[in-house]
C-alpha cells in the first residue's frame, strides 16, 4: 500500500488508497508499471509562465487599434422602457459606436431557453440587466457616454420572493410565462403511498439556501474583432466556446466558418463563465465600429449582472426502517430562477431533482422541482451544478435520521450506500464505487468513533459527517456526450495536442499532457498543449459536469496510442523489425526488453518526412460516453454519466458559546476519483472546493434589497482568506472506473457538494441546535443559542 | 509631470498624467502586465507589488506617491540564474491553478520574507490575507512559502 503523508507541520497529509480488489471488476489497466507521468505529482505544464507573470491572462490583451466599452445597465428593476435617447453620447469626441435595442437582432438567446434580449427591448427585468452600450476610444470616455444616454423608464411592479411570485395576481416578469414558472418536473419512482406505509420513521425538514457569486478573480470580459469579409474573433473566456460560437452564429446570421473564438489564460470559471451577456455587445460594437472592441466588467458590474447559484427552499421527507434501512424520499424543489434563464432549468428539474438519489438504495422517491421567475439577476452554475444545494438538504436530514434512530451517522450512511454494480433508482449504473471506502477512511482518518461517542464537556466540540455523489460528464440536455482530441507529430519528434476543453485554471493542460505523454511514450516536455481556438480544436461540450479528466482524458489517450502505433509502423519499416516487436519510451524505439534504443522519435519523424509516402503523423481520438439522453422524453431515467465519483467529508468544530462563531479545527475530504491523474492537482482541487465550500456554508451571501444587490465588491462580500481555513487533510481513493482513462474519474465539483452538510451536522454534534439555512453565520448560531437559554430559563420555571 | 523612480533595479523617468494609479502606468505606459487588476478597489490583492520592501497594493497607489522609490514587480523576481526560490517553489507545491492571483501573491510572500526569514504558518497566513485565491484554498500557497521560509536568498534588486 502506498501511503503518502508529506503535510508540511501537520498542515496538509494526503492519504493515497490504492484499490482493494472488488469483485467482479474488470481491471481497468494492467499496464501500470510502465507509466512515467500518470499518477505522478507533476506540476501545472502552464505555472512557469504564471509565476513568472508573463502569463496573458484576457484582461491584459491589447489589439490594434483597440477601443473600450462599456454598457449602461437597468436601475429598475423591473419598468417598462419608454424613450432612449442617446444623441449626446454619439456627438461625444472619442466615441466610436452606440448600441441600442433597436440596433441588436430581435431574436432572444439563452443556453437552454431562449427568454433574453441581447439589450433589454421593451422593458427591463433586473438591476444591471443591459439597456446599451458605448466604445470609445478610452474606458473614461466610454462612461462619460454612457451617463449622457438618457432612458426613460415606467417603473412596473416586481416580484423578488419566489412564493410571491408563485401567487396568482403576481406580477409576471415575462407576459407570456404563466404564474412566473420558467420550468418544473415531476420525477416519481416506485409509490410513495407504498413507502410511507412501509416506513417506521419518517422525517421531514425545510432548508433554505443563499445566493453566492463564483468570485472568480478575473471579472468577465470579451474582446471582439470584426473582419471586413463578415466574420468575428472573440477572445472569450468561457466554458462552452463551441456552443457559444453556434449560438452567436445563429443569432448573427453568421456561418461557422467566419466566427472563431480564442481562449488564453483564464483568471478562474468554476460554472460561471458556462454562460455570458458580453459576447453579443462586444461583438456588434465591433461591427459597428469597425475596430476591435474590449468589453470588461467590473467587479461590482459581475456581481450585480451575471449569474449567482441557484437559490432553494427545499422540503424534504425521508422515510426509513428502525434498523435505518431507507424507504422512500420525497423532495419539494422552490428555487429562483431571476429574470432570465440561463442553465437553471436543467440544474434545477434534471440534476437537483434526481441526484441525491442515486447515493442510497431508496426504493421510492418522488421530486416536485419548480423553476420561479423573479426580478433579480439570473442564476446559473456554480460548482455542483444544483448538487450542493440538495446535498445540504439530504444530508442534514440523515444525520437528524440516524440521532433519532440512534443509529451512527457512518453506519447509517454505510447501510445505505449505493454500491459497484447497482442500477440507481434513477437509472444510474454505477461502474465503480469508493463510497464505502471513503466513509471509512475518513472516519479513521478524524478519530469519528472517539469524538463522537466521547464529547468534550468544557468545550463545544463536534463532528460532522456528510457524502455524495456526482457525475463525470453529463447526459442531461444533449444529444451526445463525450469529447475529441487531436494530436500531430513535429518533424523533430515534438507533438501539438489540441483539445477544444478551456483550461480554467483546473489543470486541464497538465493532465491532458501527462495522458498523452505516456500514450505516445514521449517526454512531457516534448509535448506542447495548443490554446484553445474554434478553428484549430475539434468540437467538445466544454469543461463542465466534472467531465474534463474523463472524456478528454480517453479521447487524448486514444489519440496518443494511434501515434505511438504510427511511430512504431515507420520505426519498423527503418529497422526492418516487426512493430511488435518494438516500444515507444522517453522520445525513443526500443526492442522489447533491451536497455538501449536503437533510434529516437525525431529520427523516425524524419524518416516519415522525407521517404517515400511521406506524411505527418496526426491522431484523432474521438471518445463516446455513450450513454443515455435524460430529460423529460424517458421520465428522466438512465445512465446519465459515463462514472461516478463519491465523496464522504468530515468536519471537527468548535462553536464559541459567546459569540456564536464557528471554527473548523480539522477537515477531512475523502474522494473516490478513481485514479488520480496527478494527486498534487487532484488535492489542489479538494483543498479549493472545500474552502469555496466553507465560503458557501460560513461567509458567503449575496444580499438583495428590493431586487437590488446590497454588497456587490469584495469589502461587504466576503470569500474566504488565508485566515478563515481549517487543516483540510486529503484521502484518495482510487476505485479505477471501467470507463476511465486508467480508471479516472471527476473531482472538480464533488470537492464543494458535501461541506455544507457536514459542517452543520458537526455544528448539531457540538451544541444540539440545528440550521436548515446556509450561511451559518455567527449571528444566526448566537440567536439561535440565546433562545434555548431563555426556553430552557423559562422551562426552569421561577 | 515628471516621476523617477526604481523599477526593477532599473531606474525610470516617466511623463505621467497625476491623477494616474501605478498599477495603470505598471499595465498601459510600461507593458507590465504581471500585476493583475482583480477589482481596481485594494480588496483582491492581485496587483500587489513591492515599494520600498513593503507589499503595497498598486490600485491604490497615485503615481506621485512613487518619486524617488524602488519598486519591484513579479517581472523582476528572476535573475540570470533562474526563478526566485519563492517562485520555484509554487510551481513545485502546486500552489497555482488559474494563476491570476499568483504574482501578487508571491509578492506579498517576499516582502515578507524580506523582513522575517522564519515567519510562523500564523504570520504567513496573515501575510497573504490581503491576497484573495478563489482556486486552491491556499493550502499549498502557505506549504510553498513555508518551504522557502528559512532559505537565505540572493536578492537581485536588494
Amino acid at each position: 500500500m502506498d501511503k503518502e503523508s508529506k503535510g508540511v507541520k501537520g498542515f496538509r497529509k494526503t492519504l493515497l488508497m490504492e484499490p482493494k480488489p472488488i469483485l467482479g471488476m474488470p481491471l481497468a489497466e494492467a499496464r501500470e508499471e510502465t507509466l512515467t507521468y500518470v499518477g505522478k505529482r507533476i506540476p501545472m505544464v502552464d505555472a512557469s509562465e504564471k509565476v513568472r507573470g508573463k502569463a496573458i491572462y484576457f484582461t491584459d490583451l491589447e489589439l490594434t487599434g483597440m477601443l473600450h466599452a462599456k454598457i449602461l445597465r437597468s436601475p429598475f428593476p423591473h419598468a417598462r422602457i419608454l424613450n432612449i435617447n442617446a444623441d449626446k453620447a454619439v456627438s461625444l469626441p472619442g466615441v466610436k459606436a452606440v448600441l441600442l435595442p433597436q440596433d441588436t437582432p430581435a431574436e432572444k438567446y439563452g443556453p437552454q431557453v431562449a427568454d433574453r434580449p441581447i439589450l433589454a427591448s421593451e422593458k427591463v427585468r433586473f438591476v444591471g440587466e443591459e439597456v446599451a452600450a458605448v466604445a470609445a476610444i478610452d474606458e473614461e470616455t466610454a462612461l462619460e457616454a454612457i451617463n449622457l444616454i438618457q432612458v426613460e423608464y415606467a417603473p412596473l411592479p416586481s416580484v423578488f420572493d419566489i412564493d410571491e411570485a408563485l401567487q396568482e395576481g403576481s406580477p409576471l416578469v415575462h407576459e407570456d410565462k404563466k404564474g412566473n414558472i420558467a420550468a418544473s418536473s415531476r420525477i416519481l419512482r416506485g409509490d410513495m403511498e407504498r413507502g410511507w406505509k412501509e416506513s417506521e420513521i419518517v422525517l421531514e425538514e425545510d432548508f433554505k439556501t443563499q445566493s453566492v457569486h463564483c468570485l472568480y478573480l478575473e471579472s468577465q470580459i470579451c474582446v471582439a474583432e470584426a473582419d471586413p469579409s463578415g466574420g468575428l474573433i472573440l477572445y472569450l473566456p468561457i466554458q462552452t466556446p463551441f456552443s457559444t460560437r453556434n449560438m452567436i452564429a445563429r443569432i448573427l446570421g453568421i456561418p461557422l466558418h467566419k466566427i472563431k473564438i480564442i481562449q488564453i489564460c483564464m483568471g478562474g470559471a468554476f460554472g460561471g463563465k458556462l454562460d455570458t451577456s458580453l459576447h453579443f455587445i462586444a461583438a456588434l460594437l465591433a461591427q459597428k465600429a469597425g475596430r476591435p472592441v474590449r468589453l470588461a466588467n467590473t467587479k461590482e458590474e459581475d456581481i450585480t449582472s451575471t449569474f449567482l447559484r441557484v437559490p432553494t427552499h427545499i422540503r424534504i421527507k425521508i422515510g426509513a426502517k428502525k434498523d435505518g434501512t431507507f424507504i422512500a424520499k420525497q423532495v419539494r424543489i422552490l428555487a429562483d430562477n431571476g429574470a432570465y434563464c440561463s442553465l437553471a432549468p436543467k440544474i434545477v428539474c434534471t440534476n437537483m431533482a434526481t441526484r441525491s438519489d442515486c447515493l442510497y438504495r431508496y426504493q421510492h422517491t418522488l421530486a416536485e422541482s419548480t423553476l420561479v421567475y423573479t426580478n433579480k439577476v439570473p442564476t446559473s452554475a456554480f460548482r455542483g451544478y444544483g448538487n450542493p444545494q440538495i446535498t445540504f438538504a439530504q444530508e442534514s436530514l440523515i444525520d437528524m435520521l440516524a440521532h433519532q434512530l440512534g443509529i451512527d451517522p457512518v453506519e447509517l450512511r454505510l447501510k445505505n450506500g449505493i454500491q459497484t454494480g447497482d442500477t440507481t433508482i434513477h437509472g444510474w449504473k454505477i461502474g465503480s464505487c469508493g463510497l464505502g471506502e471513503c466513509l471509512r477512511e475518513g472516519a479513521k482518518r478524524i478519530g469519528w468513533e472517539e469524538k463522537q461517542n466521547k464529547k468534550d464537556t468544557k468545550k463545544l466540540r463536534g463532528v460532522g459527517v456528510a457524502a455524495m455523489i456526482h457525475v463525470s460528464g453529463n447526459r442531461g440536455a444533449l444529444e451526445w456526450d463525450g469529447s475529441e482530441a487531436m494530436i500531430r507529430m513535429h518533424e523533430d519528434g515534438t507533438a501539438i495536442l489540441f483539445s477544444g476543453e478551456s483550461e480554467l485554471g483546473q489543470g486541464k493542460n497538465t493532465v491532458l499532457a501527462q495522458i498523452a505523454a505516456d500514450a505516445m511514450g514521449l517526454s512531457l516536455t516534448h509535448i506542447q498543449v495548443s490554446r484553445v481556438d474554434t478553428d484549430s480544436c475539434p468540437f467538445v461540450l466544454g469543461p463542465y459536469s466534472s467531465k474534463t479528466t474523463l472524456l478528454a482524458g480517453n479521447a487524448v489517450r486514444k489519440a496518443g496510442e494511434q501515434i505511438r502505433n504510427q511511430i512504431l509502423e515507420v520505426a519498423s519499416k527503418m529497422l526492418l523489425l516487426p512493430e511488435e516487436t518494438l516500444q515507444v519510451k522517453d522520445n525513443h524505439i526500443y526492442i522489447q526488453g533491451e536497455k538501449n534504443p536503437k533510434l529516437s522519435v525525431k529520427e523516425v519523424m524524419r524518416y516519415a518526412h522525407t521517404h517515400e509516402g511521406r506524411k505527418t503523423l496526426f491522431a484523432h481520438g474521438v471518445f463516446e460516453a455513450g450513454k443515455v439522453r435524460i430529460g423529460p422524453q424517458n421520465d428522466y431515467y438512465g445512465d446519465i454519466s459515463a462514472a461516478y465519483p463519491f465523496a464522504a467529508h468530515f468536519a471537527e468544530v468548535e462553536v464559541d458559546p459567546q459569540s456564536g462563531e464557528v471554527t473548523i479545527l480539522r477537515y477531512v475530504a475523502a474522494h473516490d476519483v478513481g485514479k488520480a491523474i496527478n494527486p498534487m492537482a487532484v488535492e489542489g482541487q479538494i483543498e479549493g472546493g472545500v474552502v469555496q465550500g466553507l465560503g458557501y456554508t460560513l461567509m458567503e451571501e449575496v444580499v438583495f434589497n428590493e431586487g437590488k444587490i446590497q454588497n456587490p465588491d469584495l469589502q461587504d462580500y466576503y470569500i474566504p482568506t488565508a485566515m478563515d481555513i481549517p487543516p483540510i487533510e486529503s484521502i484518495l481513493v482510487e476505485s479505477k472506473d471501467p470507463a476511465g482513462p486508467y480508471g479516472a474519474k471527476g473531482i472538480g465539483e464533488p470537492t464543494l457538494i458535501p461541506v455544507a452538510p457536514a459542517i452543520a451536522n458537526a455544528i448539531f454534534h457540538a451544541i444540539g441546535i440545528r440550521l436548515t439555512e446556509i450561511p451559518v453565520t455567527a449571528e444566526k448560531l448566537y440567536l439561535a443559542m440565546k433562545k434555548r437559554r431563555t426556553l430552557s430559563n423559562l422551562n426552569r420555571g421561577p | 509631470m515628471k516621476v523617477e523612480f526604481t523599477l526593477n533595479g532599473k531606474l525610470l523617468s516617466l511623463e505621467v498624467k497625476p491623477s494616474r494609479t501605478l498599477i495603470q502606468v505598471l499595465r498601459q505606459d510600461l507593458g507590465l502586465k504581471g500585476a493583475k487588476e482583480g477589482c481596481g478597489k485594494g480588496e483582491c490583492g492581485a496587483c500587489t507589488v513591492i515599494l520600498n520592501g513593503k507589499a503595497v497594493l498598486s490600485c491604490l497607489i497615485p503615481i506621485p506617491k512613487v518619486q524617488g522609490c524602488s519598486i519591484i514587480t513579479i517581472e523582476g523576481l528572476e535573475t540570470a540564474e533562474g526563478l526566485h526560490p519563492l517562485q520555484k517553489a509554487f510551481v513545485e507545491h502546486g500552489a497555482i491553478q488559474c494563476g491570476f492571483c499568483t504574482p501578487g501573491m508571491i509578492l506579498s510572500a517576499k516582502a515578507c520574507l524580506d523582513e522575517n526569514p522564519s515567519p510562523s504558518m500564523e504570520e504567513i497566513r496573515e501575510t497573504i490575507s490581503g491576497n484573495l485565491c478563489r482556486c486552491t484554498g491556499y493550502v499549498k500557497i502557505i506549504e510553498a512559502i513555508q518551504s522557502v521560509a528559512g532559505e537565505k536568498i540572493e536578492e537581485p534588486h536588494g
